[in-house]
């Protein structure tokens, strides 16, 4: 495994938010890399990033509970007014719909049995609202305890840029500035992503996979796919 | 006021701001409203004078309970306003003279103006939520589960009543700019009063008012303010929501700091997973 890690955003996000098998693959990869840097790009798109998402969801919790609060009235839920909250209260469109609704499903499970109290899915909806801002690394001692941030100048490599096939967003920076820390720190080095759309696979009729233009136009090593693949 | 109650009567801020609103809530009823020309606006706990204290013949000084009002000597020309007028603004004085000159302290005209004249039932309802801390200090026996540390769920059980009478009433059409951070700080008030923490708690409620006040309430209810002054209480709601904003973050890493652990996304972490790869893809 490479001495140096550069971090794409989604690791961070993996490592800080999320609560499933994402978050294990990301914080077991920070656990056991010796230096993961994170680049200023990352760095700002993270900060963004994580209180957009925590916000976001946050915000959508809270204004579900609160239309529970002021539509439903019975104080006792049955399976079929479990239902009707599902089909009136929680719009697909929400970010929050799926997880919401998987909420729901269970909670109705739950109703076959034993009775469902208003005030309970009010409380559970609040301790939701909560659970989004934790963070899943502190448990580990902290995000800042796991990773070197980049501080020092990284010029701009316009040969390299123009060669490489990534466009999407920022990823064409923070690849220049992986490559860029690679070519600093001289021992191997590795890219580590949680998207392999946009690092890794090959994209419609583009000539190689983004993963060989990556290795074939900077110095990094490797790019590792940190992303969960399904597999237990 | 100083005549009924013989000189024994010590006016505060708080009430001396009451009593001119209810003295301009009689003579609406009289149908002098026009004439009156009494700048005022809401501001956190009722109506309140706008302007300077000596352009109504007051002045102001501070002492260990509050803010005394005393009244200064005034000419004659003060109150030429015609003969009609002055009778009605004497017996709308002597009504509250009457009404008042007993009651010491400010509750119950700061109630009676809720009661009757609270612009909203959400500042009412905002009001009743208040009074849970000032019994909280006062060690009202109904409210003695507060005192017991150890006994979290009695102090959301207690709260989280009034909470959802907040919710229930607050106008989003009429108090829209204030709604997020309404919602937000209901959030963060619940988890604080599962944590226990009732100093954040009340402190946290304080700031939120002290916000709403300047955000909404001196916005849309005043009399008389000049257009000039309300553009600007509209120009600062920005940095007044934005402070606020810096506020909630504060506390709600307090609230953070202080919960137990529940495992509600934990349950559905997969389908959890996928809005947050969602919304950071979107935000790409």
């Amino acid at each position: 495994m490479p001495d140096i890690s550069v971090l794409d955003t989604g690791v961070l996000l993996g490592a800080t938010i999320e609560k499933d098998t994402h978050h294990q693959e990301c914080i077991g990869y920070l656990l056991t890399q010796e230096t993961c840097y994170v680049t200023p790009t990352v760095e700002r798109e993270f900060d963004n990033k994580d209180t957009e998402i925590r916000e976001t969801l946050s915000d959508e919790i809270s204004q579900h509970r609160q239309d529970v609060s002021t539509e439903v009235d019975n104080q006792t839920l049955s399976p079929s007014a479990i239902d009707w909250i599902r089909t009136n209260l929680l719009s697909q469109e929400l970010n929050s719909y799926r997880f919401l609704d998987q909420y729901y499903q269970n909670l109705r499970s739950e109703a076959r049995f034993s009775t469902i109290d208003r005030l309970q899915v009010i409380s559970d909806l609040e301790d939701m609202e909560f659970e989004v801002w934790e963070d899943e690394a502190e448990e580990y001692g902290g995000l800042e305890s796991l990773v070197a941030y980049w501080n020092d100048p990284i010029p701009s490599y316009p040969d390299v840029e123009h060669e490489l096939l990534i466009c999407e967003g920022d990823d064409p920076i923070v690849c220049i500035e992986a490559h860029h820390i690679a070519t600093e720190e001289q021992p191997p080095t590795e890219l580590a992503t949680t998207n392999p759309r946009h690092f890794i696979r090959q994209v419609g009729d583009e000539p190689e996979t983004r993963e060989a233009n990556i290795l074939r136009m900077t110095n990094l090593d490797t790019v590792a796919d940190r992303s969960w693949d399904g597999d237990v | 006021m100083d005549r009924a109650s013989d000189g024994n009567k010590i006016i505060y801020e708080t009430e001396f701001n009451k009593l001119c609103y209810l003295a301009y809530k009689g003579l609406e009823e009289e149908g002098y409203a026009g004439e009156v020309s009494l700048p005022m606006r809401w501001y956190q706990f009722g109506m309140e004078l706008w302007g300077q204290p000596e352009a109504y013949g007051v002045i102001y000084q501070g002492d260990d309970r509050g803010t005394q009002v005393t009244r200064q000597t005034l000419s004659d020309r003060a109150f030429d306003v015609r003969e009609e007028l002055q009778s009605a603004i004497y017996k709308v004085a002597r009504h509250l003279a009457g009404e008042y000159k007993d009651t010491y302290g400010t509750d119950k005209i700061v109630d009676d103006s809720y009661e009757d004249y609270a612009p909203t039932e959400f500042v009412l309802k905002y009001h009743e939520f208040r009074s849970v801390f000032d019994n909280l200090e006062e060690g009202q026996s109904s409210l003695m589960s507060f005192l017991n540390d150890d006994s979290p769920e009695d102090h959301i059980s207690t709260i989280r009543p009034h909470m959802e009478q907040l919710v229930e009433w607050y106008p989003r059409s009429k108090y829209d700019e204030a709604y997020t951070l309404f919602r937000r700080w209901d959030s963060v008030t619940r988890q604080l009063a599962k944590n226990g923490n009732l100093d954040a708690m009340e402190a946290l409620a304080s700031d939120f008012w002290e916000m709403f006040s300047r955000v909404e309430l001196r916005i849309h209810h005043n009399i008389d303010v000049p257009s000039e002054d309300q553009a600007d209480w509209i120009l600062e709601r920005p940095r007044h929501k934005d402070a606020f904003e810096e506020t909630l973050k504060q506390y709600r890493e307090i609230a953070l700091n202080g919960r137990d652990d529940t495992d509600h996304i934990d349950r559905v972490s997969a389908s959890y997973s996928e809005a947050v790869r969602s919304i950071a893809n979107e935000s790409d």
